[in-house]
């Protein structure tokens, strides 16, 4: 009788234990991969965001004033550059599409290259000296570009995404 | 369960736990790193623009300053190799560039460097000025008192510099150059060798019967370099306009000047059409623009100019008592065919490049262009 109280006994907590063991492997599981789909997205962001800052950053380079910025929607910005290599003048668009979630990059009458890298949302806002909101191309001094890139894989039903924003003031605008 | 086996699943577990807790450090390491590293090239990037600002402050307060060699500082936790020199784009325009450098982590593995250059349109001699007196085909030259045109360089006080061999030509034209008697006396700088003052004309510094380039200016932003000096096209009467550093802009209006301040500085753009013009004084740019069909007689008396003296064609310049420290240029404009430059008493054109270089300094440095890699 006391053996089989002890092989209950022992059993109940032996299942306990495994419960415990199997519950906390799953949650150590998911944080895990939420944290490896968190890196990629957070790479994938630095990885637009970098490519986008290396053109912004040169917007307007020996363009006379006020004629840098050609297109400026909300979902697109066209700017251009003086290409000193090449002695010309690039005029270099980011803009997205919402048929395809894609955002591309074109350079004169190139086709353009498209980024795949999950990006979901992009957004682009113009600002006048003042700091007020404009339209006109003209009047820009500034913009704050705001994207949003998501994972493709959506985990335990919920998507990863990141969101980034920034304002540029471009030196030569 | 025995007890044995339990202990063996505790291990087994301890060890899968520590296996994925391992994965995660090193995935939250990825991410850490990932953002450390964008924040370092953000920090990076701040530093060398904060250079390229000092390197432009610098020049703001000389523009005369010039470092080839890099000058290395500590900023905000980073380093910074500020350059400031000379250089000539592929399109053949002239700047000065401010090349900023700068580092953090300098030295360690992870260094990250990143480079902003300040380009500024430079300060230099305007291409078309090919001697103190440039003027393009059909001038006729008279001399008649004892003036002088000298292209040795002189300083804006009008004092012959020495040691020479900085100047220009005396003349330049398509033209010929008559001096009846002997009393007027030409000199100038040609290699690099000064030729002092003499009334025979030495070819070396008089140059005549020059074939006019293509490129020879037709308006006065082209005989300042045009756009690739940082000139484009209005830019003269823009700044004229806006009243800097004592600018005019000045027109006849139903064939009268109205009242202007006669000693002239900044940049004074004159649209004549009909009027009488006081005799020229003051400092800077000065842009006479005869849209008549008339000669347009200028003179010089007892003041002088300091600067720049560009002149349409159709335009007599009779220098009596005073003249030009600088440098004249007359325009190329088709449709007109004669000119003047008279010496009828001790009136001069004395080349100075530093009269030159004062008259501009306020116009293309603020043309400030930056590119950043």
């Amino acid at each position: 009788m006391q053996s089989i109280i002890e092989i209950i006994g022992s059993t109940i907590i032996g299942g306990m234990i495994l419960l415990l063991i199997l519950t906390s492997k799953s949650n150590v599981s998911k944080s895990s991969t939420s944290q490896v789909i968190n890196s990629n997205i957070q790479s994938n962001l630095t990885t637009v965001t970098e490519l986008m800052e290396g053109d912004l950053k040169n917007l307007g380079y020996r363009i006379t004033d006020s004629t840098s910025i050609t297109a400026a929607d909300s979902n697109r910005i066209t700017f251009k550059i003086v290409n000193d290599s090449t002695h010309t003048t690039d005029s270099i668009s980011y803009y997205y599409t919402t048929s395809s979630t894609s955002l591309f990059r074109k350079v004169n009458n190139n086709t353009p290259t498209q980024i795949n890298l999950g990006i979901t949302n992009f957004n682009v806002w113009y600002y006048d000296k003042n700091g007020a909101i404009t339209s006109s191309k003209q009047l820009i001094k500034s913009f704050k570009v705001a994207i949003t890139v998501q994972d493709t894989f959506k985990y335990d039903g919920d998507p990863v995404s990141a969101y980034w924003v920034r304002t540029f003031k471009p030196q030569n605008l | 369960m025995p007890g044995k086996a339990i202990i063996i699943l505790l291990l087994g577990f301890i060890i899968i736990t520590g296996l994925v807790l391992a994965g995660i450090y090193s995935v939250n390491n990825n991410i850490s790193q990932n953002m450390t590293n964008d924040f370092q090239r953000k920090a990076t990037y701040n530093i060398a623009q904060s250079g390229a600002n000092i390197g432009l402050r610098q020049l703001t307060d000389n523009s005369g300053y010039r470092n080839s060699s890099y000058s290395v500082s500590t900023m905000m936790n980073g380093k910074v190799n500020v350059r400031v020199v000379d250089t000539t784009l592929s399109d053949s325009s002239k700047w000065v560039a401010v090349k900023s450098t700068g580092y953090t982590n300098y030295g360690g593995t992870n260094q990250i460097s990143c480079i902003s250059i300040a380009l500024m349109h430079s300060n230099s001699i305007p291409i078309p000025m090919k001697g103190a007196y440039t003027s393009p085909a059909g001038v006729t030259y008279s001399f008649n008192g004892g003036g002088e045109i000298d292209g040795r360089n002189y300083t804006s006080n009008n004092t012959l510099i020495s040691p020479g061999g900085t100047g220009t030509f005396a003349i330049w034209t398509k033209g010929t150059v008559n001096i009846p008697g002997n009393s007027a006396s030409l000199g100038g700088t040609a290699n690099g060798v000064d030729y002092p003052l003499s009334s025979s004309i030495n070819p070396l510094i008089v140059l005549q019967n020059q074939p006019i380039p293509a490129t020879y200016p037709n308006t006065p932003d082209e005989a300042m370099g045009g756009s690739t000096a940082g000139y484009p096209e209005g830019t003269l009467k823009t700044y004229a306009k806006s009243g800097s550093d004592g600018s005019q802009y000045i027109q006849s209006v139903g064939g009268s000047i109205g009242s202007y301040n006669s000693t002239f500085s900044g940049v004074t753009f004159i649209d004549w059409n009909g009027g009488n013009l006081s005799s020229l004084s003051g400092s800077g740019i000065l842009v006479i623009n005869n849209l008549s069909s008339q000669m347009l007689s200028l003179q010089i008396k007892k003041t002088n100019f300091s600067g720049i003296l560009i002149l349409s064609n159709n335009t007599s310049l009779d220098l009596k008592q005073g003249g030009v420290i600088g440098d004249v240029i007359v325009l190329g404009s088709s449709g007109v065919n004669s000119s003047l430059l008279s010496d009828n008493g001790q009136g001069f054109i004395h080349f100075s490049s530093q009269s030159v270089l004062n008259s501009i300094k306020n116009i293309v440095s603020k043309n400030v262009v930056w590119y950043e890699k």
